[in-house]
């Protein structure tokens, strides 16, 4: 009965784990990513660079101003809204809506960013997605539809979680080798590597699977809410009060009372700064005020927010102000995930999780391949299962940092004034990834991983000469000036080289691994 | 603070590491003797549960969070250490305590 537990749950592992494990390696990629999305489209949009860090005593007064240039330059839109600067983002985001023409859903959208103090425009702002790009390629993949990749996504999850499950249970030894990893061992070393990046973040890899099923449990699972609401109209109404449409009355508005609803936020806030206003129907006398708060540390992901009157400033509805229990914990569940509340150091530490997720995800794929390998005898030729498998393999995981670095290069070197600009960025971005799985499909040997590891390296190692090169800014620059965001974007890029090069050196050497005897390779699928 | 918080969690680890007789011999030289191992281990948990508790009691569910990541660097650099030099687990200690004696005076005078 145990022995048959354990092979079945061992079998489930090994193809669970397979059958989706270069998604599961995108996906994760890109989340870990995706930690840094403000940072990487900080650095993605040097027009930004030289704004100066934002003091949020000085929110009113933006906000005020921000009111004024609407008012001169769209007094007639359907919303104006205005994302305010935070300490990862120091631009002012101003966006407006134009009324809906006849037969249209939505009106055009039109958004500037400014610098928040003087609110001029930024000169020379590039056309990018930056890390917009792999928060997006995260749930949403690309060149799809985006509910047909939630729910592929969705299916990489829950194989995700099984794997995690059977994992634990058929690795029963990876509490009490916690601190074990033997180098040169062959695939006794591959086999420390993938408990070893499984374990050390063990209850970040199940919060992260699990609150990303939750992401998206009103899709995957949608039968409780459609007991308790009629249809999802009502449901998005109750999720969404702030959203029900406010008829207008035809009459104008004479003045905006936005004194008295900022004056009632801050006492009612408490320090929470400010991250969003809209303003709708901003000159009819139906006109509504929503100030939305900057959640910072609190562990929920939809921020707290108070809705206006804009022709007296009377306080309307709030939304997550006061929260009932389910409210806070999927709103909870949904920060653990997104990690919106993160600060630096906390960041990091997620960004550390995520990358051992990825040596996880990665070293599991190549066991896997690796192991099999080992079991041909002399002259068998490896059959076609092997070679898509250690093809994808090498293709997926060292095509996708490289993939990454030409994405950057992309950003930095791309014509300005090109039509379409971010869409091309990506589409470097593919095509990098592509041309490494195809080469990877005619040769997936030893020297194929060298080739990839030495690519990665020069094309990682580059990428700060590149930057300094074409733009204003260097490493140097930005550690004098204490530019942290900048210098730390480039000093990853050394780190990641380097780590490239490491690789490099360690698949050049001659002295290959010695080849695990069969007997114990055996003993470990148990181990 | 937070260093206090990680520091413990460390020491916890570390507990751990050393309760495993052959990472206690890659340190010390030789098996560990009589009930040193559960010794050592209660007194990992021991520190783990403190340094949960102060995560929590300064920085509420946030600390909770931090607190995960701490586990998992502690546990990366330990493996860092028995992968290539166990001989400094000695003087991580020792940097480790000093560390935790200023932390802690800084907590308390400022």
């Amino acid at each position: 009965m145990r022995e048959s537990f354990f092979r079945s749950m061992t079998w489930l592992h090994t193809w669970v784990g397979l059958l989706v494990c270069w998604l599961l390696f995108l996906i994760f990629f890109a989340g870990t990513a995706s930690f840094f999305r403000h940072e990487i489209s900080l650095w993605a949009q040097p027009a930004t660079h030289h704004l100066p860090h934002y003091d949020s005593a000085q929110q009113n007064e933006t906000v005020k101003k921000s009111i004024e240039r609407f008012q001169e330059t769209a007094p007639s839109a359907e919303s104006w809204r205005i994302e305010m600067p935070t300490e990862r983002r120091p631009s002012l985001l101003l966006m407006y809506s134009e009324k809906p023409a006849e037969g249209e859903r939505r009106g055009k959208r039109h958004s500037e960013y400014l610098d928040p103090v003087t609110l001029e425009a930024l000169p020379e702002f590039r056309e990018t997605k930056g890390g917009n790009f792999f928060y997006r390629l995260h749930f949403d993949l690309h060149y799809m539809n985006a509910i047909t990749a939630r729910w592929i996504v969705c299916f990489a999850t829950l194989f995700m979680l099984i794997a995690l499950i059977s994992g634990v249970v058929i690795h029963k030894r990876i509490f009490k080798d916690l601190f074990q990893f033997r180098n040169g061992k062959g695939l006794r070393s591959w086999l420390d590597a993938h408990n070893l990046s499984s374990v050390v973040a063990l209850p970040f890899h199940i919060m992260i699977t699990y609150t990303g099923l939750v992401t998206l449990i009103f899709m995957l699972l949608p039968q409780p809410a459609e007991q308790r609401f009629e249809d999802t109209k009502t449901l998005r109404a109750e999720r969404y009060p702030f959203l029900a449409a406010i008829p207008e009355t035809g009459q104008p508005l004479k003045e905006l009372a936005l004194n008295t609803a900022l004056d009632h936020y801050f006492t009612n806030s408490g320090d929470a700064p400010l991250r969003r206003i809209v303003i709708s129907s901003p000159g009819d006398a139906s006109a509504t005020i929503k100030l939305y708060a900057n959640a910072q540390r609190t562990v929920q992901d939809d921020p707290p927010s108070w809705m206006y009157s804009a022709v007296s400033g009377e306080l309307l509805k709030t939304h997550n102000v006061t929260l009932s229990g389910a409210e806070n914990l999927y709103g909870g569940m949904i920060a653990l995930h997104t990690g919106r509340l993160a600060e630096p150091l906390l960041r990091w530490l997620y960004f550390v999780a995520g990358l051992a997720g990825c040596a996880m995800i990665a070293t599991g794929a190549v066991m896997w391949a690796k192991r099999l390998r080992q079991k041909l005898k002399g002259d068998d030729k490896p059959g076609v299962g092997l070679r898509l498998v250690e093809s994808l393999n090498l293709g997926t995981i060292m095509g996708l940092p490289a993939a990454t670095a030409m994405f950057f290069y992309a950003n930095r070197l791309l014509p300005m004034e090109l039509a379409g600009r971010a869409d091309k960025e990506v589409l470097v971005f593919f095509v990098t990834w592509g041309v490494f799985t195809l080469a990877a499909l005619f040769k997936s040997d030893r020297l194929a991983w060298l080739l990839s590891a030495k690519v990665n390296a020069i094309v990682w190692g580059l990428l700060p000469v590149v930057n300094m090169l074409t733009t204003d800014g260097s490493i140097v620059s930005y550690f004098i000036n204490g530019q942290w965001v900048l210098f730390g974007f480039d000093v990853m890029a050394i780190g990641i080289a380097f780590g490239f090069l490491v690789q490099a050196k360690k698949l050049g050497s001659t002295k290959a691994a010695p080849a695990t005897p069969r007997r114990q390779a055996k003993h470990e699928v148990n181990a | 603070m937070e260093w206090l918080t990680f520091l413990l969690c460390l020491l916890a680890f570390m507990g751990f590491a050393v309760a495993k007789p052959n990472h206690y011999k890659e340190v010390f030289g030789t098996r560990p003797k009589g009930n040193v191992t559960s010794q050592l281990t209660i007194a990992g948990w021991l520190c783990l549960g403190s340094s949960l508790a102060l995560a929590l009691k300064t920085q509420g569910a946030y600390g909770s969070l931090e607190f995960i990541g701490y586990m998992t660097l502690a546990v990366l650099l330990l493996i860092a250490i028995f992968a290539t030099k166990p001989s400094y687990f000695r003087s991580l200690f020792y940097l480790v305590i000093i560390a935790m004696l200023l932390s802690t005076l800084y907590w308390i005078i400022f």
